[in-house]
């Protein structure tokens, strides 16, 4: 292959960079395998957005740019993989047009993107704001109204819901809903009142319409703090919801796996989810001698954190696949045993952990981009789980230390 | 010649001079002026402007100790690093040379000018000694706290201090725009609202000067540059709506002049139109409005809606001649305000400072319910309170509940809504009504210089025993005080800064002294706490705090323990903030409360989003929990009855009003008299020839309407007509023609309660029957500054007053004008 001396020149010097950069990048760690992904702060990763500049063509909940698409829906749905594989895929897109508003490209760390990553997959967890108008039609169509009382009219069987009138977060309400749900249940069946079914906005409708119609507003605001996984984990334990039910096939098998739920449920519509199953819940803990778990604080926010990050999370890749991808999609024709353009990947400071895979590949996205551009080959796209797998493969072609120094 | 020889030559030639002076003088030990020198160290210090009530966050700039510039907080909701001209000035106060320099008292009578410095402990002594005697003999109720800051902690502090001491005299007279009444009585609510002007497009101010002095100018003009090129989507239109081309009506898309006074008139015609041609939100009208139609109450009585009596009385073609404004144009302004909603209608001192104050904004605002604009993007906001720690409960004594039983002094129970009013107190002071005040504070207040009274109201200082300033200057009422005990400047002290409501989000800016202070100044709430330990008893222990900051970090804890908003941050965060907010969501981000209070003063404050709307019950408090274009509040007031809701503003007292006179045009049954309509303003009776009605504005630059106005500022007091250190008339060109007056030629403006001279202006922006004169200068206060630079016009204007709130209303004196 024939390269002219100024380009194999710039070529090399940017390998050498990125082996450097590659080799330098972190010690010498354990290959992490797609199950043990360590989800980033996503709390972080919305500096890592901003400082990176990802706000200048992208925008999310409608702030910031609008050249690129809204990453919150982009990210609406995906596991940590699939966005690492979206994120590679429009690399040269976006590299075209920062190059053409003389924007730099920004490098990203592992935790960086590790980070970022955590950020767009987290954006989802919050529901749009309710809307009031919609809430009132939900709640005189579900007959709220025949119970409760709001403003100065409706029912007195249940309590005036005025005092949630300073409630801000959707599932403050979705936990009193379930904590009360068995008594509201038994007194719905005396009254003649239809169970309600819960769907999509409505609770966050509802309580959209409780703070508008609500005769006295307290002047307190209470919100949510957003869930955290790692409490959620413990509290699914804790309650008893691993007795029947499992994530990932680790737990009860009574009830159905809940990792295995709707991936673009926000965090509202896995709570209401609850409620519309709770009488058939009920019924079965009752059978089997189970207390209904009462929630407090921010329980309830904790636990579907743990759900709604179990159902993004990445199974484990096919080595198999990956490694054929690794052919098809043209991986091998620099980086395999026969390539000479790019480093050997087999012997990379990047095998340590997907996050550090992704962030070289980003890194070093504009540099091959060129090469490719001139070796004529197309830019390998990866949808679906195709990066999972792919980086499952190039994971496990780490050498120990022993053998890499042969 | 090469470069290289030249350099030589040059070399030689210096060395020859350096050697011929040597031989011929003596040999002095040469000394680089710049060996000793060092670069000083720099400091920034973020603290938050308090020259206007706008609130704008600043960092000081201070070089070995001494603060040597002040810039914009960038972090700062309100300003984002932008600072403008008057809190540029605020070096200029902090280093004014007739900042007084410790406590003094007055030996000689009031206004007599003759001083002595005395000691704090002497100072604290006199006037705790007083105090306390005066509770001895149950006399508590008649000390006044008069406070012109009217906002925060200090505020509380003095409602406090009022409470446990024993009187019912606090009164707030923080400047306002004249629409609180109008927010009382249609939508019941004593605290200001907040405009969505963000999401509005198309602004109707009537008389607000929006981009000049409203509550926060900073701000204000930010907005305003982001709704005309920033925003995506359709810009805004700004209309403006006033006799004068004030700064806002010379930004604006289009400026309406009207004859001063009639501005409630034109809104009503704007009504008709929207009525008449079924342009108004009719599902907002329904559903949450009150009074739109007729109505027929519970005792079976029928009452005139507000739609049948604009359509009766509010024909264009009648209000054209009122107002001076074609019929045309209010036709396209009611359609242009109806068909690009969010449509937002303002209101300002430029309209309601007339007798028909109260009505004028009833008027105003009614149109903000006709396009369905309160409590909904684009519109009003209610304005949430600050989650302070409450103060503990204090033990109010037996002398203090008597005390705090007594009426107020002043409360004028002609006026319904003296309570959102600031009445001139000048008459109750002078006729000892109910009965004589004893003690006077004044804390940023200066009555003899805004009062229509000012003859009355110094007899009525002279008639109070002891009258105590907290002014750091010699002002026109500190000269006739008896004690002054000056107050830090704002650079020196600390203080919690809430932002004067804007978009509806709380923005609580922190104040931190930035340097020591320079004289022996004292902050005025430990002194407020120091006066109360001299009181002692049960006044003492409502004071357990060591010093103001104390109270302050005591406070503030209650912010952290809120677990809402968050330490002013960057933009990105900010919006993040925002977005949670608005889905019930907040992040947690310190640990602990110091950890909090740290980044609290290294940010510069506490911010808090707007985050939702149509929260009815809490837009509406008034009895049909709807917005009321029938007041029933007013009606209860007129009436004689206590509402049920709605209180009054703190520290006031609603009491059981008597229905109005009867020349106010109906009784208490009327029902005009509670929906909002147009009265013609009263004006003072016009002496021959007078010709004009004085219109007085405040220029941008006195937006804060201190007294000591630093030379900065008298520097660009008048760039339009380039006047500057003085006042003038602004005057019609024709007019002035007509007159053969010339720009600069000094003439007299007369009216029948006195005159002055002043240059005059010829000056476009002036209506022809109207001329215009700046208000805030003309002090007469020892100094270089500001004493005797200009003329203060409210000398000659007359005492009139907006019967429905009591607020003076100086807004209609005829004059006539000659040469000097």
């Amino acid at each position: 292959m024939y390269l002219k001396k100024g380009k194999a020149a710039l070529l090399m010097a940017g390998c050498v960079g990125l082996l450097a950069l590659l080799f330098l990048a972190a010690p010498a760690l354990r290959s992490q395998s797609l199950r043990e992904i360590k989800l980033g702060n996503p709390l972080e990763g919305r500096k890592v957005f901003e400082k990176k500049g990802c706000g200048h063509c992208h925008s999310v909940w409608g702030a910031r740019g609008t050249l690129g698409p809204n990453l919150a829906k982009v990210a609406s749905g995906k596991t940590l993989m699939q966005l690492t594989g979206l994120f590679w895929s429009h690399s040269p897109k976006m590299l075209t047009v920062m190059q053409q508003r003389g924007i730099a490209s920004p490098s990203f760390t592992p935790e960086e993107m590790s980070g970022l990553m955590a950020y767009l997959q987290y954006l989802n967890y919050f529901d749009e704001p309710g809307s009031a108008v919609e809430g009132e039609k939900t709640f005189s169509q579900k007959g709220c109204n025949k119970c409760h009382s709001l403003g100065k009219t409706g029912g007195t069987v249940g309590p005036p819901l005025n005092k949630y009138a300073s409630v801000m977060s959707p599932v403050t309400i979705a936990q009193a809903m379930w904590n009360h749900g068995l008594k509201m249940s038994s007194l719905m069946e005396s009254h003649n009142v239809a169970r309600p079914n819960i769907r999509n906005r409505e609770m966050a409708n509802l309580l959209a319409y409780i703070r508008s119609a609500a005769a006295d507003m307290k002047p307190d605001r209470m919100y949510m703090a957003p869930g955290e996984p790692a409490k959620g984990k413990a509290l699914f334990s804790a309650k008893g919801c691993i007795r029947c039910h499992s994530i990932r096939g680790s737990g009860g098998k009574v009830a159905p796996d809940l990792a295995k739920g709707p991936a673009d449920q926000s965090v509202t519509e896995i709570a209401s989810a609850m409620w519309n199953h709770g009488p058939q819940m009920w019924e079965k803990m009752r059978s089997m001698g189970i207390a209904v778990a009462q929630f407090s604080g921010n329980e309830m926010a904790d636990l579907i954190a743990y759900l709604y990050s179990s159902r993004r999370a990445d199974s484990p890749g096919d080595i198999a696949k990956g490694k054929t991808l690794f052919t098809t999609k043209g991986c091998v024709q620099c980086h395999g045993a026969a390539g000479t353009i790019g480093p050997d990947l087999s012997r990379s400071a990047a095998l340590v952990s997907p996050m550090h895979l992704g962030a070289a590949m980003w890194n070093h996205a504009s540099t091959m981009e060129k090469i490719v551009a001139e070796q004529g080959i197309a830019w390998p796209k990866f949808g679906g789980d195709e990066m999972r797998d792919l980086v499952q493969y190039v994971l496990s072609l780490r050498k120990s230390p022993a053998q890499g120094a042969q | 010649m090469q470069r290289r020889n030249f350099i030589k030559l040059v070399g030689g030639t210096t060395a020859g001079l350096a050697l011929t002076s040597c031989a011929t003088r003596q040999t002095l030990p040469v000394k680089d002026p710049l060996s000793e020198w060092r670069a000083g160290a720099e400091q920034w210090i973020p603290s938050t402007c308090l020259q206007c009530p706008g609130g704008c966050g600043i960092q000081a700039r201070i070089v070995d100790g001494n603060v040597i510039k002040l810039e914009g907080n960038p972090l700062h909701p309100i300003n984002n690093g932008r600072l403008c001209q008057v809190g540029q000035a605020g070096l200029q106060v902090l280093y004014h040379p007739d900042r007084l320099r410790g406590p003094m008292i007055q030996t000689g009578k009031k206004g007599s000018g003759q001083w002595q410095r005395l000691s704090w402990t002497e100072a604290i002594k006199t006037v705790g000694g007083r105090l306390r005697e005066m509770r001895s003999r149950n006399a508590s109720h008649s000390m006044m706290l008069w406070d012109g800051y009217g906002s925060g902690l200090m505020s509380a502090l003095f409602q406090r201090f009022a409470e446990v001491y024993g009187s019912p005299n606090y009164c707030s007279y923080a400047s306002g725009d004249g629409m609180a009444p109008a927010y009382y009585a249609e939508q019941g609510l004593a605290n200001p609202v907040g405009y969505d002007l963000e999401n509005a497009n198309y602004i109707l101010s009537f008389g607000c000067d929006l981009l000049g002095q409203w509550r926060s100018p900073v701000w204000a003009q930010r907005v305003y540059g982001y709704l005309r090129q920033e925003r995506p989507g359709p810009k805004a239109k700004l209309v403006q709506v006033e006799p004068r081309l004030s700064l806002t009506a010379s930004r604006a898309d289009e400026w309406i002049p009207v004859h001063p006074g009639a501005q409630g008139a034109l809104a009503l015609a704007i009504a008709y139109v929207l009525i008449r041609e079924d342009l108004y939100a009719a599902d907002y009208v329904s559903q949450h409005t009150f009074g739109f139609d007729d109505w027929t109450d519970a005792a079976g009585r029928r009452h005139m809606g507000f739609k049948s009596l604009i359509l009766k009385e509010y024909r264009p073609d009648d209000v054209a001649g009122i107002t001076g404004v074609p019929v045309d144009t209010i036709i396209r302004i009611a359609k242009e305000f109806a068909q690009h909603r969010p449509a937002l209608a303002i209101g300002g001192p430029g309209a309601t400072m007339f007798s028909n104050g109260t009505y004028t904004a009833m008027a105003i605002h009614a149109l903000n319910a006709l396009v369905g604009g309160i409590g909904a993007p684009g519109g009003y906001f209610s304005q949430r309170e600050f989650p302070f720690k409450p103060f503990s409960p204090a033990n109010r004594d037996a002398i203090a509940q008597k005390g705090c039983s007594m009426p107020r002094l002043g409360d004028d129970e002609s006026h319904p809504l003296i309570s959102q009013g600031r009445p001139d107190l000048s008459e109750a002071l002078l006729t000892e009504t109910p009965y004589p005040a004893e003690v006077l504070f004044l804390y940023y207040a200066n009555p003899l210089f805004s009062t229509l009274q000012p003859e009355k109201l110094t007899k009525a200082f002279e008639k109070i025993p002891l009258v105590v300033s907290f002014s750091p200057f010699m002002d026109e009422s500190a000269q006739h005080a008896d004690i002054i005990l000056p107050d830090h400047t704002y650079l020196e002290r600390w203080q919690d800064v809430p932002a004067a409501p804007t978009s509806g989000a709380i923005v609580l800016g922190m104040a931190q002294p930035v340097i020591k202070p320079l004289y022996d100044t004292l902050h005025t709430g430990d002194a407020l706490m120091l006066i109360g330990r001299e009181i002692g008893g049960s006044v003492k222990e409502a004071f357990p705090w060591q010093d103001f900051k104390s109270l302050l970090v005591e406070s503030v804890q209650g912010v952290f323990e809120a677990k809402r908003g968050s330490v002013f941050t960057e933009s990105f965060e900010a919006e993040n903030v925002r977005q949670l907010a608005k889905r019930g969501w907040w992040i947690p981000t310190h640990s602990s409360f110091d950890d909090f209070w740290n980044d609290l003063l290294k940010k510069g404050g506490w911010w808090e989003p707007q985050d939702s709307f149509d929260e009815w019950g809490k837009t509406f408090q008034t009895p049909s929990g709807k917005f009321e274009f029938y007041s029933q509040l007013l009606a209860a007031k007129l009436a004689g009855l206590t509402p049920t809701v709605g209180a009054g503003a703190p520290g006031r007292r609603i009491d059981a009003m008597k229905p109005l006179p009867a020349e106010m045009g109906g009784g208490a049954d009327s029902d005009k008299m509670v929906l909002p309509h147009y009265e013609a303003p009263k004006s003072s009776v016009a002496k021959d020839g007078s010709t004009f009605y004085l219109n007085v504005f405040r220029p941008e630059v006195l937006v804060g309407g201190g007294a000591a106005i630093p030379p900065w500022l008298q520097e660009i007091i008048g760039p339009h007509v380039f006047m500057k250190w003085d006042s003038w008339v602004e005057i019609n060109p024709a007019t002035a023609q007509k007159l053969e007056i010339n720009d600069g030629d000094w003439i007299w403006v007369e009216s029948s309660k006195g005159r002055f001279r002043v240059r005059a202006k010829p000056y476009p922006g002036t209506m022809p029957n109207v001329i215009n004169v700046p208000y805030g200068l003309g002090h007469t206060m020892p100094g270089e500054w500001a004493n005797q630079r200009g003329v203060n016009p409210l000398l000659i204007m007359e005492g009139k007053s907006d019967p429905i709130s009591g607020m003076a209303a100086p807004g209609l004196t005829p004059v006539r004008i000659y040469k000097a």
